[in-house]
């Protein structure tokens, strides 16, 4: 994926190459591009993927396994204040935890995640790309934050002990 | 102590106010209940704080072009982009 969507920010920028003002530098551009690249990736991924998978929005079941019934934490689920959340010298180990659980993420709740910041979190033409209203675009947010969370704590904990 | 409910807010309900916050305002009923749940729900003020963090690193990363899988790939693309000088 990644060598593609090289070549397609490059392909991109040699087309586009005219409209470069050289306000900003090659490379602040390049990236510019790029980004917009990988919000493409992330909507195709999200709208093929949806239906191979089989996730219906309507179904709860991934905030069911973090709160009872009455919508409290369920035991072991609580976060927990985990100094290597904001510990400096630990910023290497979060961020190979960071890396690790996005890409366990199931792959459309990663494209709703990425596409916030790859979009500078302009929900309306995220939802509009995604094609999700706004409740069901912030539901899939929820999840996959629960989940990425959830996993990075694990992973944090597993080291620690 | 995790999950004690203030004026119908819940822990779930309160990890959901937390992420609509970013891409909406929250009516004042829900702005209230969030804030007092808040006040007694450590599990939640650390959900905040880290899912907060996360955000940080998700806005970092894509701000840097790094959502490229490889960081080997992703350096010769910079090198060959831009060469640090």
């Amino acid at each position: 994926m990644a060598e593609d969507l090289v070549q397609l920010t490059f392909v991109a920028a040699w087309e586009t190459m005219d409209r470069f003002a050289g306000d900003s530098s090659p490379r602040t551009w390049l990236f510019a591009i790029l980004k917009h690249k990988l919000a493409d990736h992330y909507r195709r991924v999200y709208r093929e993927g949806k239906p191979v998978s089989g996730i219906d929005l309507s179904n709860d079941e991934e905030p069911g396994r973090y709160f009872s019934t009455n919508g409290h934490w369920e035991g072991t689920h609580a976060p927990a204040d985990a100094p290597a959340f904001d510990d400096e010298d630990q910023q290497e180990r979060l961020d190979r935890a960071l890396r690790h659980c996005l890409d366990a993420l199931p792959p459309h709740w990663r494209s709703a995640v990425e596409m916030k910041y790859l979009m500078n979190k302009d929900s309306g033409r995220i939802q509009e790309a995604l094609g999700l209203s706004e409740t069901n675009y912030w539901q899939q947010l929820h999840r996959a934050k629960l989940k990425l969370r959830a996993c990075i704590q694990g992973r944090l904990n597993e080291r620690t002990h | 102590m995790a999950g004690t409910s203030t004026q119908g807010t819940h822990c779930r309900k309160a990890t959901e106010l937390i992420e609509v916050r970013e891409l909406r305002a929250l009516a004042l009923r829900e702005r209230v209940g969030l804030w007092m749940h808040l006040r007694v729900c450590t599990a939640c003020r650390a959900y905040r704080k880290q899912s907060r963090m996360i955000d940080r690193w998700l806005e970092r990363r894509a701000n840097a072009g790094s959502t490229i899988q490889s960081e080997a790939l992703e350096t010769r693309i910079i090198d060959a982009i831009a060469p640090r000088s």
